[in-house]
Parts: C-alpha cells; sequence; structure tokens
C-alpha cells in the first residue's frame, strides 16, 4: 500500500517537473554558459543587464550606503539589481551565488564574507563565463576574481596612526592604548590589525599597546571585550578601532568610567578610527574622535558597477586590483580633507 | 470499489499525518517548477540537491536526539573543528605532501573528532546527568574557541585554503556533484533502517516517549542515549568534511549560522521536540522544503529581509499544521475506539 502511495507521490513529482519544463535542458550539467550567439538570438528590444549583487551583511552604514550606491547606480544604466545577503554566513553565500548564475545574471558584485571561502564562487562564475567583482574585501591566491576594488586598508590604518603619532608629538604626549580587532575571518580587519601594528612599530616614542580585544565584528562581544579592557588597565588613554561601527560600544564604555568627554574636557578620552562613515565623522568634528581613515563608500560601489559593465562589454582589467586610497581625517587637517569624504554632507 | 478507494484515502491521509510537510512540500515543488524562472534547470536542480546533501547529513543526526526529547548544540563547532584540522591536515601537516594520504586521513580524523564531542556529550548526559541543552551548549562553545585556537597557532589568515584538487570531488566539484548526494543518500538510508528495523530504533522511541517505562522495561536507556550523542557527532564530522569540501577552505566559521536551519528542518519535517515521534523519514521532506524556500526565494529576487519573514511564517505554518493533523488523527481514533 505504501509502496503505491510512494509511487503515486513520484508520478505527480514528475508531472510538475515536466509541466514547468519551459527550458530545453539539453542534457547539461555545467553552468549556463553566456554564449554570444544566445544574446544575438534575443528579442529585438534589449534586455536590461541583470547584476547580481551578494553582500555579507549590511551591518554597517558603509555597507548600507555601499549597497545603495551600487544599486542605485545600475539602475541609472537601466539595469536590474537582484541582491541577495548572506548573513554572516559563508557557505549561505557561496550558494546563494550559485542560485544567482542559475538566474543567468549579466555580473556579479560581491562582498565576501570569507575571503578564502569565496573562492569556489569565484570558479564557478568563471565557468559559467559571468565577471565577478569583489567590493572591499579582497581575494588573495591562484584564483581571483575578474576586478577587485579595495580600500588600500593596511596602509591607510598605517597612515592615520602616523599622523595621530604627529599630533601626540606636537603636544609632548605618549599613549597606553587599547587596540580593538575586527573578525579574523575579514581580510580587511587582518590588513587594518597590521596597518595598526605596523604604525604602532614606527611611532614607539607615542605609542605603548596594554591591550587588544577581538571583536569579531560583534558589538556585544566589543562592548564586553572593552569594558573589561579598561577595568584592566586603568591608565589606558588611547582607543584604536578598525571600524565607526564600533562607536557605540566605545561610546557605552566611556560613558560608563565617565570619560566621554570632548578634546579639550577633563574627561576627554582619545580614539583613533576608521571607515569615514557619519558616526565617525561626526564625532570626529564634535570632538570626541582624533582621527578617521574614510575609505569612501560611494566611489567603490561606482567603480565595481563601472567595472562590472565594462567587463561585460569584454574590456581587461588593466589590474586586478584597483585600490580606494582613501582619505585620512584628522583633527588638524579637517578643513582640508572632512569634505571630500562621503559621509560628509549627512553631518550636522 | 468503495472499499479500496476509502483504504487509499486513509493511507494516503495517514502519509500526510505522519509527514506533515509533505503536501506543502509538493505543491511548492510544483509550484516552483511552473512559476519560478529557471528553477527549472540541471543547474538549478543540481545545486538544490548539493545544497541539501549536507544539511541532510547532520538534520538526521539531531533527529536521534530530538527523537530521544534531547537536542544537541555542538554540531556547529563539530563542523567548524572538523573544518580546520581537516584542512590543516590537508594543506599544512607534514603529510600534505601525500594528497590522497591526507584527504584519507582528514576524512579519518574529522569524523573521529564528531566521535569523541559525541562521546564528551553522551559521558556528561548519562554519567553526570546534565540535561543535553546544558552539556552541547557547553561543548559547542568549548570547541568553538578550540577551533578559532587551533587556526589561529596554524595560519595568520581568516581561513586555511591551498587543500588538494581531489578533496574537492567530495563538494560536488565538477563532474562528481553526485558524490556528496551519493554519500548524503547512503547515510539517510542508514539512519532509517537504523531506526526502523533494528532493535535500537525501537528502543530509541520508547526511550523518547517515556524513559522511566522504557527503563521499566529493560531498555538500557543510558546507553541509547549515549549512543545517540556519538551518532550525532559522528554525523557532524562527515557533514565536516562535505562542507569543507564544498567551500574549499578549512573555515573558522562553517557552522556559526547553520544550527537554526538544521533544527528547522528537524521540527518543519514533523518530528516532535518532546521526543517519541518523527523520524528521517520527516526530516528528509524538512530538509528538502527548507531548502527549496531558500532556492525559489533567491530565484525570485525576494528581498534578504522578506526572505527572513517568510522563512518564519512558514515554518510557524508547518509546525502548526503538524500540530492540527496530529490532533485530528488522536480525535479520529478516539471516535474509533468509542
Amino acid at each position: 500500500m505504501k509502496k503505491t502511495i510512494v509511487w503515486m507521490l513520484i508520478v505527480v513529482l514528475s508531472l510538475a517537473l515536466f509541466a514547468g519544463c519551459g527550458q530545453p535542458a539539453e542534457g547539461e550539467t555545467a553552468a549556463p554558459a553566456k554564449a554570444e550567439e544566445t544574446k544575438a538570438e534575443a528579442a529585438p528590444a534589449e534586455e536590461p543587464i541583470k547584476i547580481g549583487v551578494s553582500f555579507d551583511s549590511l551591518e554597517s552604514q558603509w555597507l548600507v550606503k555601499n549597497h545603495a550606491v551600487i544599486v542605485e547606480e545600475v539602475e541609472a544604466r537601466g539595469g536590474e539589481v537582484i541582491s541577495v545577503m548572506a548573513e554572516g554566513d559563508a557557505t549561505k553565500q557561496n550558494q546563494q551565488i550559485e542560485n544567482l548564475i542559475a538566474q543567468q545574471v549579466d555580473a556579479i558584485i560581491c562582498f565576501p564574507k570569507d575571503s578564502a571561502a569565496i573562492v569556489t564562487s569565484i570558479k564557478k562564475c568563471q565557468e559559467a563565463g559571468i565577471p565577478i567583482i569583489m567590493d572591499n574585501r579582497s581575494v588573495s591566491g591562484d584564483v581571483l576574481p575578474d576586478v577587485q576594488v579595495v580600500a588600500n586598508n593596511k596602509a591607510m590604518a598605517t597612515k592615520v596612526l602616523d599622523a595621530f603619532a604627529e599630533i601626540a608629538r606636537e603636544e609632548g604626549k605618549t599613549y597606553k592604548a587599547i587596540l580593538l580587532i575586527g573578525g579574523l575571518a575579514d581580510e580587511n580587519a587582518v590588513y587594518r590589525k597590521q596597518g595598526h601594528d605596523e604604525g604602532i612599530a614606527n611611532n614607539p616614542d607615542v605609542f605603548e599597546v596594554v591591550a587588544e580585544v577581538p571583536t569579531d565584528w560583534n558589538l556585544d562581544t566589543a562592548l564586553k571585550g572593552l569594558q573589561n579592557a579598561l577595568q584592566a588597565n586603568p591608565d589606558a588613554n588611547l582607543i584604536i578601532t578598525p571600524s565607526d561601527y564600533l562607536w557605540p560600544p566605545i561610546r557605552s564604555s566611556l560613558e560608563q568610567i565617565g570619560r566621554w568627554g570632548k578634546i579639550g574636557e577633563d574627561n576627554h578620552f582619545p580614539v583613533v578610527s576608521f571607515d569615514g562613515d557619519e558616526v565617525g565623522m561626526q564625532y570626529l568634528k564634535d570632538g570626541y574622535n582624533w582621527g578617521d581613515a574614510a575609505q569612501d563608500a560611494y566611489a567603490e560601489g561606482e567603480m565595481c558597477v563601472d567595472w562590472a559593465y565594462r567587463l561585460i562589454a569584454g574590456e581587461t582589467p588593466p589590474q586586478n586590483l584597483i585600490y580606494d586610497e582613501g582619505q585620512i581625517v584628522t583633527i588638524a587637517n579637517w578643513d582640508e580633507m572632512a569634505p571630500q569624504v562621503w559621509s560628509y554632507d549627512l553631518l550636522k | 470499489m468503495k472499499n479500496k478507494i476509502q483504504k487509499y484515502r486513509n493511507s494516503l491521509a495517514n502519509e500526510f499525518t505522519d509527514n506533515p510537510i509533505l503536501p506543502i512540500f509538493i505543491l511548492a515543488f510544483a509550484a516552483a517548477c511552473i512559476f519560478v524562472p529557471n528553477f527549472v534547470s540541471l543547474y538549478n536542480l543540481k545545486n538544490f540537491l548539493l545544497q541539501s546533501s549536507d544539511v541532510l547529513i547532520i538534520a538526521c543526526g539531531i533527529t536521534f536526539v530530538v527523537l530521544n526529547g534531547g537536542i544537541d548544540f555542538s554540531v556547529t563547532s563539530t563542523l567548524t573543528l572538523g573544518s580546520v584540522v581537516g584542512a590543516y591536515i590537508m594543506a599544512m601537516s607534514p603529510i600534505a605532501v601525500y594528497p590522497y594520504l591526507s584527504i584519507i586521513v582528514a576524512n579519518i580524523v574529522m569524523i573521529l573528532l564528531g566521535v569523541m564531542i559525541g562521546c564528551i556529550n553522551g559521558f556528561a548526559v548519562t554519567k553526570l546527568k546534565m540535561p543535553s541543552f546544558i552539556a552541547t551548549l557547553a561543548t559547542q562553545l568549548a570547541f568553538s574557541g578550540v577551533a578559532i585556537l587551533f587556526a589561529s597557532l596554524v595560519t595568520d589568515k581568516p581561513s586555511i585554503a591551498g587543500l588538494p584538487e581531489p578533496f574537492f570531488a567530495l563538494g560536488g566539484s565538477g563532474k562528481f556533484f553526485f558524490l556528496p548526494i551519493t554519500i548524503s543518500v547512503l547515510v539517510w538510508l542508514f539512519s532509517f533502517w537504523l531506526l526502523r528495523y533494528t532493535n535500537f530504533g525501537r528502543r530509541l522511541y520508547a526511550v523518547g516517549i517515556n524513559p522511566k517505562t522504557a527503563y521499566i522495561s529493560g531498555v538500557p536507556v543510558k546507553k541509547v542515549i549515549f549512543t545517540i550523542m556519538v551518532l550525532s557527532g559522528m554525523y557532524a564530522g562527515i557533514a565536516s568534511i562535505l562542507a569543507t569540501a564544498r567551500n574549499q577552505v578549512g573555515v573558522t566559521s562553517l557552522g556559526d549560522k547553520m544550527f537554526i536551519s538544521i533544527i528547522a528542518c528537524v521540527i518543519v519535517g514533523g518530528t516532535k521536540i518532546s521526543g517519541g515521534f518523527g523520524g528521517v523519514k520527516n526530516t528528509l521532506f524538512g530538509v528538502l522544503f527548507i531548502t527549496l524556500l531558500n532556492n525559489t526565494m533567491n530565484l525570485l529576487g525576494v528581498e534578504w529581509y522578506v526572505i527572513m519573514i517568510e522563512q518564519g511564517m512558514l515554518i510557524l505554518l508547518a509546525a502548526m499544521s503538524g500540530y492540527w493533523l496530529s490532533n485530528r488523527q488522536n480525535k479520529r481514533m478516539l471516535r474509533a475506539a468509542k
């Protein structure tokens, strides 16, 4: 009896399969290739170009703006965006990119969760003939995407500390620093840590690291770690953060110990940050922040879209890595550099 | 003739009651075939099956534990630890220069790690009498930390790459797409046989329904519980092999976000969280349904936050329909008894 029911179910499923078969399969098991002939045979009216956008998450303001810029830019060019979010799961991101390939998008812009795990998706895109562009997080190794638009994280992290050290020397001050570290699955976090380490090593007369706090890009983890570090090192007098995303736990921790004050106030606690988003720049303007290495959300998003269209048109990029050198904004050069940062117009 | 039709109807009703997600899955699959562009392509169907394969293996392992009225949070840390240790063996250890040897050793080690974690869980639950919720949460936290520590000791990069190419076949790379699907089907068949046709399976259900009665009846309750914990760990070890091969790296964040999806597959499939009812057949349909949901929503270009809302609503609906069908069946039985 159960066998019969099972067979009935198989028949129903098969019927559904045949009913839905609008596309001739032709025995293919490889990814659907993007042949020039197929494009030539398309309907006379040009189909809009479809860009797949695969993001790890939208957990920071920078990512929100960057994603919005990509969507606006594609739509302004008459294209269509298919956006997927991995919610911090590398496996899910790979699965979502497989689904984008199945949808036969014309190009994929990817902000990867894990720079090594994304390689399998890069290979699948290459097999399918779909250009893939890395946005803000780079991939290294033998298998590379078509183009990578990235901030020069290490150099920018070093430069912002070098700039802060110059100000510190003029004032004759030295600093015991708490160094926050981002998620170690993120190459950006790794390069920023390397840059911060280099900046600290370049200026041994100014900096001494008293604590390192791994945050895993998690606000709760950052808050607990920072509170513990401040408790264990009451003489600490500088926080170095790899992202403006971590300002909420920084502010919360400093308020808790009564050290949330502006430059010049007795309870001021210096902070040096990275990203250049609205929060970090506002705090820099208001006097809570000393320096911010700003990566350009607009420029990187626009460059990704620009290169997506150019790759679809068959152009070859002059190099694989296209750097956004960013801007180093400090209290010393605010008037000159701040207006160049993407979030400047959002400041109050 | 009327009797035969009535028998068919009853059998179908029983099948749908035992597997409440089945009619929903059939309808959803049919709808996807008809309405979702690009769903019915060999490439997408291949992806659909590949994406189900490692989830099915872990979900089968957790099903054993849930049938006993327990839970196993540590499967995600088993995935992670297995991934980084296995990747280290294949890419960075002294035997990495012998690709096939390193693959065999790594696979064995990854499974043994799962067995080891399962043994620790089993010991904690049976000898130390800890609830499985607490014991497996503790091992999940501990071994996640061990995985990150191990990775930080062997590399300064966020993940361990450079695995040998032949290993990727286990993830379905290239023409070996059938391999992980076959492995997951074999694991599922073994689990089905274990639950349906062995003494162990009968004892597991007995312990799940009422452990005290089972004990009085002579069922070795502690042995059963210890075994299911080991099985759950071992299955997670096997899934770690497939997931690592699919991602082609050892990564410390491998299992991070998977637990909710896995437990959703088990519950949506119809296995009761209180234990004693359900099985791997239910879990199979649960896995297929959840994977179908994710696949079709992505193909339809649905916004990611809408997908999350819809997933939650559909999981609730599926669980409610299972409860309603089960209640209806119980009322029918009571009426028939009267």
